[in-house]
């Protein structure tokens, strides 16, 4: 990592702590100061400059203006008349910032992994201590462990390989064996480590949640992917960081679920998909209505039009990014020439609006 | 008039900085000698005590220099008194600030 790279990552680590309708402006500041400092005539300590900015980021956050005190849009609008209210500020919504947002799910991740590590179920599980690592699963058929070994099989299998096994037991065409060494040699038999097959728990839910993630946006009209089309490369890494959370909770939230009993039920699965899919939309859902250059979640939803002219107009709903950074509109019904939704880039003559 | 705030030696200095012509934070910290962590709070705190105001340099004037905007902080009416009377109390505060390169008087 470059010098200037280390410093901007120090400042944009104190940045975290800045409540986030100053952030930009307070980091702003930093860069430009920091700027002049890194060319400072006499040799300026630009790394103690930096770390001082935690000190400032802290003081915003503990003893900085509140939100209270901001509006979006400074306009001279004049003063409320006496008996009638002014709209309540609604405050920022935990999910709003895209930091905050992943925050958010990490959390909930490491609450359903607690809850996963103190059930007793699911915990051997996790920790892959379910079945001993020599303990196989011996079946005549390669394509799975299904009951395929017949008793005579069985009574082969024990004057052959027996040596093989320091115990060995038949189970209605299943025969289920301790390995004295790591491997089984020269057997006819295929084996599955039944460690491997709690392990499966796990792996086995990424294939299922990824099939959902590609299936969903097919399913899902296309008015709901028009917005992700503007995808960059930090709206890139903030699906993907969302969508690796998102299946942490999913799959540590079934495995709970499914733990619940004395053991891991085999509803788990059922239970993973369903919640796969609801998760999947969520995060499409959370996705499409985040402004494509901030990431934050749009807000101010405005009804535009009424239903019943919809050949003469535009019917539907406008979002506002509230960094003034553009408009979402979303049709209410698609028509022929409103049939995804549309964002619209407010220009830089716009931000004087916008604080 | 309004009671003036009383303000450490510290915060005086960095409002009579200010009042020299040391309109940002970094020349603040370069003439009084104090760390990033000190000054920027503390003129956040003036800021918010009304003392001090804040505005960012037009874009054009910092892309004509080749340099990232500044934000430049100014002495309000009401951090005028608050100097005065802390220049009556630290006597020795004009004497530890020398006047910016350029500055008016």
């Amino acid at each position: 990592m470059s010098p200037a790279a280390f410093h901007v990552a120090i400042l944009r680590s104190a940045a975290l702590l800045v409540p986030e309708w100053q952030r930009a402006d307070w980091l702003a500041e930093w860069r430009s100061e920091l700027w002049h400092v890194r060319r400072d005539p006499h040799g300026a300590n630009v790394v103690a400059f930096c770390i001082g900015a935690f000190r400032d980021a802290f003081w915003l956050r503990r003893d900085g203006p509140t939100l209270e005190s901001r509006s979006v849009l400074c306009l001279d609008v004049p003063p409320t008349p006496a008996g009638i209210d002014s709209f309540p500020d609604q405050g920022e919504a935990a999910l709003t910032s895209p930091v905050r947002c992943l925050a958010w799910l990490a959390a909930l991740g490491a609450l359903f992994l607690v809850i996963a590590l103190l059930l007793p179920a699911s915990r051997p599980v996790l920790l892959g201590t379910l079945y001993p690592r020599n303990v196989i699963m011996l079946t005549s058929d390669e394509f799975g462990p299904y009951p395929s070994v017949s008793r005579e099989q069985f009574e082969s299998l024990k004057v052959r390989d027996g040596r093989q096994f320091t115990s060995l037991s038949f189970y209605g065409g299943v025969v289920v064996g301790r390995l004295r060494y790591d491997t089984l040699r020269d057997s006819q038999f295929h084996f599955t480590r039944l460690r491997d097959r709690s392990f499966g728990l796990i792996f086995g839910a990424l294939p299922t949640f990824a099939l959902v993630w590609i299936m969903v946006p097919i399913m899902v009209s296309g008015s709901a992917l028009s917005n992700l089309q503007r995808t960059g490369a930090r709206r890139g890494l903030f699906l993907a960081a969302k969508s690796l959370l998102v299946f942490s909770i999913v799959m540590l939230g079934s495995l709970d679920t499914a733990s619940l009993g004395g053991s891991v039920s085999p509803i788990y699965f059922d239970i993973l998909f369903f919640a796969s899919y609801f998760a999947v939309r969520w995060i499409f859902e959370d996705q499409r209505q985040r402004c494509p250059v901030c990431l934050r979640l749009l807000a101010n939803p405005v009804r535009i039009g009424e239903p019943s002219r919809i050949l003469l107009e535009w019917h539907g709903t406008e979002l506002m990014c509230d960094r003034g950074h553009g408009l979402l509109y979303v049709p209410e019904w698609p028509a022929i020439w409103s049939r995804r939704q549309r964002w619209m880039d407010l220009g830089a003559s716009w931000s004087g609006l916008f604080r | 008039m309004a009671a003036e705030l009383k303000l450490s030696h510290t915060a005086a200095m960095i409002l009579k900085a200010i009042d020299a012509g040391h309109v940002y934070g970094f020349g603040v910290m370069e003439v009084t000698g104090l760390p990033s962590g000190t000054v920027y709070p503390a003129m956040r705190r003036l800021e918010r005590d009304s003392l001090i105001r804040s505005r960012w340099e037009k874009q054009s004037i910092a892309d004509a220099e080749q340099r990232p905007p500044r934000k430049y902080y100014t002495l309000t009416a009401s951090g005028r008194a608050t100097l005065e009377a802390s220049e009556k109390r630290y006597p020795l505060l004009a004497r530890l600030i020398p006047a910016a390169a350029g500055a008016g008087a």
